[in-house]
C-alpha cells in the first residue's frame, strides 16, 4: 500500500515539477516572482476545458494549443507588465504580477463562474494498468510521462540551443549578456513565454483528473513557490527533483496524517530543509 | 513655542489626516457603510505599518503576516468565547503569543535570505492555517464566534452594531499610537540599523550591527502590531476562521503598504484609504451584479500605479513636492545671479 502511495506521489510530482520549471525559469532569469503563475495554470486548464467542450478535443491532443495560448499570455504579460518593472525593486515587480493575478483570476471567475468544471471521458480516463501488485492510473501515468518529457525538453532547449544558452547567459549576468550582443529584451519575452508554455502544457496534462475552479490557483502558485525555492531559484533540475520530493511527501503526508495535513507537511518540510540548506536543496 | 510650531509644521500632513479621521465619521452621521470602511482602513493600515517595519525598513519580505494577524484574532475570540476574558486582555495575550512565536520562528528563519525567507514566512502562515482548520478546540473548520456583551461597554470595546463610532475611535486611537511608534522608530538608532541591514547585510555586519538580532526585533514588533490589528478585526467581525491565515489576507497588508509607499510611514494609511475608497465606490458602481469586476479594475489600477511609480502614491506625492521645491530653488537662484544667460556671454 505504501509503495502504491509513493508511486502516486511520484506521478503527481512530475506534474508539479513541470509547473515549477515554468516558474523557476522567470525567477532565475529575471529575479521576479510571478504571482500570476497559478493563474497561468488556471487559464491553461480553462483553455483545455474550452477546447474539450467546444470541439470535443482530448486535452492530450490539444496540449500544443493550450501550451501555445499560455505562451502568448506569457509574452503578452512580459511586454505589458513585467518589462516596465524590471528596473524596480523585486517587491514592486511582484506587486505588478499580483495585480495581474487579480485580473486573471476574477476574469476567469466572471467568465466560467466559481463552479467546478470537469473534463471527462478523456482517452486515458479511469483506466488502470496492473504492474505486479500496483495499480497505475493511465491518466496519471500519461501526465507524469508527458511532464517528464517536457521538462527534459526544456532542459535540452536551455542547454543546447543558441536561444537557450542566451537565456542562461542572461540569467547569470544581464549586462554582460548585453555586451555579448544578446537582445535581453527578446530573451526575457521568450523566457516568459516558455514559462507560460510549461504551465499551459502542465494544465492540459492535469485537466483529466483535476476539477477546475478559480479558487484553487493560489494554492498552485504557493506550491510552485515552495518547489522552486526548494530546488534553488533558476535551477531546472533542482525544480524537477524538488517537484518529485514534494509530490511524494504530499502523498505520504496525506496517507499517514489525513488529507487535510498534506500541504502543511510540505510547508513544514520546506522550513526544515531550509534550515540545513538555506539556499535550497540544489542551490548554491 | 518655536518647538511646538516646528512639530506642528513637520507633522502637518499627519495632523490633517488625523483631523479628517476624526471629523469624517461624525460628518457622515449614521452612515454605517462609511464607518465600516473607515474601520477597515484603520485596521489594515495598522497591520500595514507593522509589515512596513520588517519589509519596508529592515528589508525582509514577509508574505506571512496573516500568521500574527490571525493569532491576534484567535486569541481574543478563544479567550472571550471560552473564558469570558475581556478583549483588552485577549489582545494583550495575542500580542504576547504573536511576539513569542515571531521570536521562536524567526530566530531560526532569519538564516534564510531574500526570496527564500519570503517563501518561509508564507509557509509558516499556511501551516498555522491547516492547524487551526483541524484543531477542534478553536472550532476547527467552523471557526469561532465572539459574543456581544452589552452590559459592559467600556471593557468590551463598546461594540454596538447600531452605532460603530466608539469602536471606530478606539481603533483610531490605537492606530495613532502605532503610527507614532513607527515614526519614532524610523528615526531611532534601531531604525537606522534596519535601513543599514536593508541596504546591505554585509556592510551592516562590518560596522558592528548584528543583523540577526535587529531583524528579530523588527519582526517581533511587527508581529505585535499585527496581533493588535487581528484583535480589532475579530472584535469588529465577531467571527474568525482559519481563512484568516491565508495568503490572500497577507497580501492585503502588502498591497496597501506598497500601493501607498513602502518604507514610508504614511504609506500604509494612504494605500489603505485608496484601496477601500476604491473598493467602496466600485461596489456602489457595479453593485452585486458581477462580484469580480471591482477586483479586476483594482488589479489593473494596481499594475498601472506600480508601473508608473514604484514608490507608490507617496512617491508620486514626494515627486510633486520636490518638483515644486526645485522650481522654487531655481527661481531663487535666478534672483541671486540675475537673469540667466545675460552675463555669461552665451555664444559658443
Amino acid at each position: 500500500m505504501l509503495s502504491q502511495v509513493i508511486i502516486n506521489g511520484i506521478m503527481t510530482g512530475f506534474v508539479y515539477a513541470l509547473v515549477a520549471v515554468g516558474l523557476t525559469l522567470t525567477w532565475g532569469v529575471m529575479d521576479i516572482i510571478n504571482f500570476a503563475h497559478g493563474e497561468f495554470l488556471l487559464w491553461g486548464m480553462y483553455a483545455a476545458f474550452g477546447l474539450w467542450s467546444l470541439f470535443s478535443l482530448d486535452p492530450i491532443l490539444s496540449l500544443p494549443v493550450s501550451a501555445a495560448l499560455i505562451f502568448i499570455l506569457g509574452v503578452f504579460t512580459y511586454f505589458v507588465v513585467v518589462k516596465r518593472v524590471l528596473k524596480a525593486s523585486g517587491l514592486t515587480a511582484l506587486l505588478a504580477t499580483f495585480g495581474l493575478s487579480m485580473v486573471l483570476k476574477n476574469l476567469a471567475q466572471m467568465i466560467f463562474t466559481a463552479n467546478y468544471k470537469n473534463v471527462t471521458n478523456t482517452i486515458f480516463a479511469s483506466k488502470t494498468i496492473k504492474l505486479g501488485n500496483f495499480f497505475i492510473r493511465q491518466d496519471y501515468l500519461a501526465a507524469a510521462v508527458g511532464s517528464l518529457t517536457l521538462t527534459l525538453l526544456v532542459l535540452t532547449f536551455i542547454n543546447k540551443t543558441k536561444t537557450g544558452v542566451a537565456i542562461k547567459a542572461t540569467s547569470m549576468n544581464r549586462s554582460t549578456a548585453q555586451l555579448m550582443g544578446i537582445n535581453t529584451d527578446r530573451i526575457f519575452a521568450i523566457t516568459f513565454g516558455l514559462s507560460g508554455a510549461c504551465v499551459g502544457a502542465a494544465a492540459a496534462l492535469m485537466v483529466p483528473f483535476t476539477p477546475i475552479t478559480p479558487g484553487s490557483c493560489t494554492l498552485y502558485s504557493v506550491l510552485a513557490f515552495v518547489i522552486v525555492a526548494l530546488g534553488g531559484f533558476g535551477n531546472i533540475t533542482g525544480a524537477l527533483y524538488a517537484g518529485l520530493l514534494v509530490g511524494v511527501v504530499e502523498a505520504m503526508g496525506g496517507y499517514f496524517l489525513g488529507t487535510s495535513f498534506k500541504y502543511a507537511i510540505i510547508f513544514l518540510m520546506y522550513l526544515i530543509v531550509m534550515q540545513i540548506r538555506p539556499k535550497g536543496l540544489f542551490g548554491w | 513655542m518655536v518647538k511646538i510650531k516646528n512639530i506642528f509644521k513637520e507633522n502637518l500632513f499627519a495632523l490633517i489626516l488625523l483631523a479628517l479621521f476624526i471629523i469624517v465619521p461624525l460628518a457622515v452621521g449614521k452612515n454605517a457603510d462609511i464607518h465600516n470602511i473607515i474601520i477597515y482602513i484603520l485596521i489594515y493600515a495598522m497591520v500595514g505599518e507593522g509589515w512596513n517595519l520588517i519589509t519596508g525598513f529592515a528589508g525582509q519580505t514577509s508574505f506571512g503576516h496573516a500568521a500574527y494577524f490571525g493569532i491576534g484574532a484567535y486569541a481574543v475570540a478563544v479567550l472571550g468565547n471560552k473564558y469570558d476574558v475581556v478583549p483588552w486582555a485577549g489582545m494583550l495575550a495575542g500580542i504576547l503569543i504573536a511576539t513569542t512565536l515571531a521570536f521562536l520562528i524567526n530566530f531560526q528563519l532569519f538564516r534564510l535570505k531574500g526570496h527564500y525567507f519570503a517563501i518561509a514566512t508564507l509557509a509558516v502562515a499556511e501551516i498555522l492555517r491547516t492547524l487551526f482548520s483541524v484543531w477542534t478546540y478553536v472550532g476547527s473548520g467552523d471557526g469561532i464566534k465572539i459574543l456581544f456583551r452589552p452590559d459592559n461597554k467600556v471593557l468590551w470595546l463598546a461594540i454596538d452594531v447600531r452605532n460603530r463610532l466608539p469602536f471606530l475611535y478606539i481603533t483610531l486611537a490605537l492606530f495613532v499610537l502605532v503610527f507614532i511608534l513607527c515614526k519614532s522608530l524610523e528615526n531611532s538608532k534601531m531604525g537606522f540599523y534596519w535601513k543599514a541591514i536593508r541596504e546591505s547585510h554585509e556592510v551592516a555586519e562590518s560596522i558592528g550591527i548584528n543583523p540577526q538580532h535587529y531583524k528579530v526585533y523588527a519582526m517581533m514588533l511587527s508581529a505585535a502590531i499585527a496581533a493588535v490589528g487581528g484583535g480589532l478585526y475579530v472584535q469588529f467581525f465577531k467571527y474568525v476562521d482559519s481563512v484568516v491565515f491565508s495568503l490572500d489576507v497577507s497580501m492585503i497588508f502588502v498591497l496597501v503598504t506598497v500601493l501607498g509607499g513602502i518604507g514610508n510611514v504614511y504609506g500604509p494609511i494612504i494605500g489603505s484609504i485608496i484601496y477601500y475608497t476604491l473598493d467602496l465606490s466600485m461596489r456602489r458602481l457595479f453593485g452585486g451584479t458581477t462580484s469580480g469586476i471591482n477586483l479586476i479594475i483594482f488589479g489593473i489600477l494596481l499594475v498601472i500605479v506600480v508601473v508608473y511609480q514604484p514608490r507608490g502614491i507617496m512617491g508620486i506625492f514626494d515627486d510633486l513636492v520636490n518638483r515644486r521645491r526645485l522650481a522654487k530653488e531655481k527661481a531663487l537662484q535666478r534672483l541671486d545671479t540675475g537673469t540667466p544667460g545675460e552675463g555669461s556671454g552665451g555664444k559658443a
